[in-house]
């Protein structure tokens, strides 16, 4: 039987976003980075879903188990406090805070930084002096500054702390996508988009947009690691919420602590919180990596 | 020529300098390091309800009398006052002459531009009783004299106005002040010892109308140096030029007590000293109790409490550590006059009209455990308001929600209509400060009550809010304490005391007719067993109407530094600070190892 010699089957394409990936995945520390990540997704849910009881250990009184020291009792592996609660379990619980606050913060500074970025890097004048002048007004105060008063004008609640983060972290974003938008408006891609008749709507959001998206990812990642910085402070100068444990509260109690020799809390909150964000820190660096058009070449 | 001539001269002017500056020396400057834990509140003697204001405007203004420094009880003096006054013999009239030398002193020059200005007089006295009566100013003072002086209600009820005379309080002549009683009330010689009562000059409101009380101007051995004043932060005073002295108590009049505290050789080495003894004094605000103790640890405060979570490792079997010993710390123990409480706002719909329901709270509060995790056990567990030491107070009543029992207080709030918490709204709990301790405290309420079925959610504040939030009725709430403004326990009566509502020292606002017949008996009444019954009753039925959940009676537990030379424990009255006196090169020593 005749065969032709050149043969039909060709291997697809890949798109940048699976290339990216792909490159992500090739990054040994940054998968082991994310699986910590996530074991701290699974914590908090453990923690919120009162597995193993942790949220009652977390939050109920025992008097006559105070100040158990760390690594003596296989129940209280990290010790108790001073009201006889589980360390252990209120770090898994201040895990269960940090990570709302960061998600809840970036879901509200997306699409602020995104509308202002885009608009006044797209249509640049009078929008973009106005949107610059409100940026350049809210960076020149000092960020936590802005927070404190948010506090304590709008009230303590976990939704108004991260709303308040949303507030001061949402300009950083909107200059990135400023930025991009006036590069990429001048870039043939955006020329054929009007020339076809795209209106300015699908042009920032279907052409545009998707070009800058791997900024926001990455700025989503490493929100959390100012977040819960942040958050640490807060409660450290007493405004964080009473009555529920975070990494910020426990490093709040230990400094009274640790002169009289207890370290229950300085040691578990500190340990959850370093290990969270060298592993957010490192995920979030290999992550802008992989995005990155322009490295992937690069060895 | 000309050249070396100034040479020489320059050489001759430079060596002259030299010597006088070697002759004289460097002049030690003698710094006091003291601290408040909360933020204070503006310099208005009328407004003066709390013990961190009047601890440091204590040592700024005067009083007509003081207490006696070393003795053992708490004695009376004279102070801007020449003697003690004289006393008609039904007990009605007080006559009291003042000094002449009393002068009021303006560090900014601005009221008196040579800064030494007037002496204080009779007038001065009588505008500042007459702003304690003046309606508006919501003084938190007013129930020290509400009713008992002659023509002061019918004053203030009539317009307040300051030009017209009040009989019971006026001045004969210039420094002679005449005090007339509707009854006799031998406790009104304490309150004319009180921070409430320091003279203000009108010329000082004159010139800056609302911001006067940012300048307070005294007569007191200090003045606040405006220059190294950062406010929330510290206050520094400086000593008076022009303030008319006073020297150190004879050694024959110290109490046994003191004494033996001090030492008999220290009391003769400064009995007849003139006061005082520092140039500067800093008192810091330190809300942290950790800061507080390492600022001690490092020299950097001459005396201080011991924090709850130091207690440990600082004391030992009552007994100070080693370590602390060997650094020449003192540890000086002594009971306070003195009460804390959680209390209900009994203006509250809710709180205020289910006494069943504030009795169960106060069961479901776990007072031991308080006890020991908040006060190391350095207290005694509160059974009504009247501290121990004072007629009134009955050792053997016990009473029964002052003490933890959690089955119990669940039976009575079902008794109160709201079994398990079931109905009742989320409860708002005001705070006064973002420390850690006082957190843990108000996590300690909130737990409690959630135990009992009671959800109670933490409002954010600091000392100025939370104080003027009680004035305006707004507190649910609160956790406060009261100390002793002189040693009778009318004086802690009157927190529960009906017409002393906020912005009166009643932050409950109960008022119980039966409570308040009784305090007005007993408030007339000389200091007897007859007295003390009254009071004893009173304290009782407030007990069981629970406006408050009962905390404790603190003892003291100061540690002093080595340099620390003239501290005797006062509990009540203010402006002790020209009493201490510091060994600075002790201080530099021991600070340098």
């Amino acid at each position: 039987m005749l065969e032709k010699t050149v043969s039909t089957s060709y291997r697809e394409g890949k798109s940048p976003f699976t290339l990216s990936m792909l490159r992500l995945w090739r990054n040994r520390l940054a998968m082991a980075a994310l699986l910590v990540v996530i074991l701290y997704i699974l914590l908090a849910l453990m923690g919120e879903l009162n597995i193993f009881h942790i949220k009652d250990m977390a939050s109920n009184n025992n008097f006559d188990l105070r100040y158990m020291k760390p690594f003596t009792h296989i129940e209280h592996l990290f010790g108790t406090d001073n009201f006889g609660r589980d360390v252990l379990s209120r770090a898994i619980m201040g895990t269960k805070i940090s990570l709302f606050l960061g998600f809840v913060s970036g879901l509200l500074m997306i699409p602020i930084a995104i509308f202002f970025g885009s608009l006044s890097g797209y249509y640049s004048g009078w929008f973009d002096d106005v949107a610059m002048y409100i940026m350049s007004v809210i960076v020149a105060i000092p960020g936590m500054l802005i927070i404190l008063s948010l506090i304590q004008v709008a009230g303590r609640s976990f939704f108004i702390i991260a709303f308040a983060f949303a507030v001061t972290g949402w300009v950083g974003l909107a200059r990135v996508i400023r930025g991009s938008f006036m590069q990429a408006k001048e870039f043939e891609y955006v020329l054929a988009a009007k020339n076809l008749g795209a209106g300015d709507f699908r042009i920032i959001f279907r052409h545009i947009l998707p070009n800058v998206f791997h900024f926001i990812i990455v700025r989503f990642v490493l929100n959390f690691v100012g977040v819960i910085k942040s958050e640490v402070f807060l409660a450290y100068v007493g405004l964080s919420i009473i009555g529920v444990p975070t990494w910020g509260t426990m490093l709040d109690d230990s400094k009274l602590e640790l002169m009289s020799g207890n370290w229950q809390n300085l040691i578990a909150a500190t340990l959850f919180m370093f290990l969270f964000l060298v592993s957010l820190n490192i995920f979030g660096d290999a992550l802008r990596d992989s995005l990155d058009p322009k490295l992937k070449n690069v060895v | 020529m000309k050249r070396k001539l100034f040479i020489s001269l320059l050489l001759v002017v430079l060596a002259g300098m030299a010597l006088i500056s070697c002759s004289q020396g460097p002049k030690e400057v003698k710094v006091l390091h003291r601290y408040v834990v909360s933020k204070i509140q503006p310099f208005d003697p009328a407004k003066m309800t709390d013990l961190y204001t009047a601890s440091i405007y204590g040592d700024i203004g005067e009083a007509l009398f003081q207490y006696k420094y070393t003795a053992d009880t708490y004695q009376l003096e004279p102070l801007i006052a020449t003697s003690m006054p004289t006393v008609s013999a039904d007990g009605l009239v007080y006559t009291i002459k003042l000094r002449k030398d009393a002068y009021f002193y303006d560090p900014l020059k601005e009221v008196f531009p040579k800064g030494k200005g007037r002496a204080v007089n009779a007038h001065d006295f009588v505008y500042s009783i007459k702003r304690l009566a003046d309606p508006a100013n919501e003084s938190g003072g007013w129930w020290l004299y509400d009713g008992y002086i002659k023509g002061l209600n019918e004053w203030a009820k009539n317009g307040a106005d300051y030009s017209k005379v009040v009989e019971g309080f006026k001045a004969l002549d210039d420094y002679t002040i005449q005090l007339t009683l509707t009854k006799p009330y031998p406790q009104i010689l304490y309150t004319l010892a009180m921070p409430f009562t320091y003279p203000v000059p009108k010329e000082l409101m004159d010139k800056y109308g609302d911001e006067w009380t940012n300048n307070p101007i005294g007569t007191g051995a200090y003045y606040l140096n405006h220059d190294e004043t950062i406010p929330d932060s510290q206050y520094v005073l400086d000593k008076n030029p022009s303030w008319h002295g006073q020297k150190f108590p004879a050694a024959e009049e110290a109490g046994t007590a003191v004494t033996k505290k001090l030492g008999a050789d220290v009391l003769k080495k400064y009995a007849g000293k003139k006061l005082p003894f520092v140039d500067k004094v800093v008192w810091y605000v330190l809300e942290e109790s950790s800061v507080q103790w390492l600022k001690f640890l490092n020299g950097e405060i001459d005396f201080s409490g011991i924090p709850k979570d130091n207690f440990d490792s600082t004391v030992v079997n009552g007994k100070l550590t080693k370590e602390m010993i060997s650094k020449g710390i003192k540890l000086d123990i002594n009971p306070t006059l003195d009460v804390t409480y959680n209390f209900f706002n009994m203006d509250d719909p809710i709180l205020g009209k289910n006494k069943k329901l504030r009795q169960a709270m106060s069961m479901a509060y776990n007072h031991e455990k308080a006890l020991e995790i908040f006060y190391n056990g350095r207290a005694e567990l509160a059974q009504t308001l009247i501290p121990p030491g004072l007629g009134g107070y009955d050792p053997n009543f016990k009473n029964p929600y002052a003490t933890y029992n959690l089955e119990k207080a669940k039976q009575l709030l079902a008794e109160a209509g709201y079994p398990g918490g079931k109905g009742l709204p989320t409860f708002k709990y005001q705070m006064y400060s973002s420390s850690s301790t006082h957190r843990q405290m108000v996590e300690f309420f909130i737990d409690n009550m959630k135990d009992l079925g009671i959800k109670v959610e933490a409002v954010p504040g600091d000392w100025p809010t939370f104080l003027q939030r009680i004035d305006k009725h707004e507190v649910q709430l609160g956790g406060i304490a009261w100390g002793a403004d002189y040693p009778d326990a009318q004086n802690f009566l009157q927190l529960n005391y009906g017409p002393n509502k906020a912005p009166g020292p009643n932050a409950a606002n109960y008022d119980n007719p039966k409570f308040n017949a009784l305090y007005k008996k007993g408030a007339f009444m000389q200091q007897s067993p007859e007295r003390d019954k009254i009071y004893a009753e009173a304290a009782q039925i407030a007990a069981e109407d629970c406006p408050w959940i009962m905390g404790v009676h603190r003892l003291s537990y100061a540690l002093e530094q080595p340099w620390l030379l003239t501290r005797v424990f006062r509990d009540i009255g203010a402006g002790y600070t020209k009493y201490l006196d510091i060994d600075t090169k002790m201080r530099d020593e021991k600070t340098k190892k």
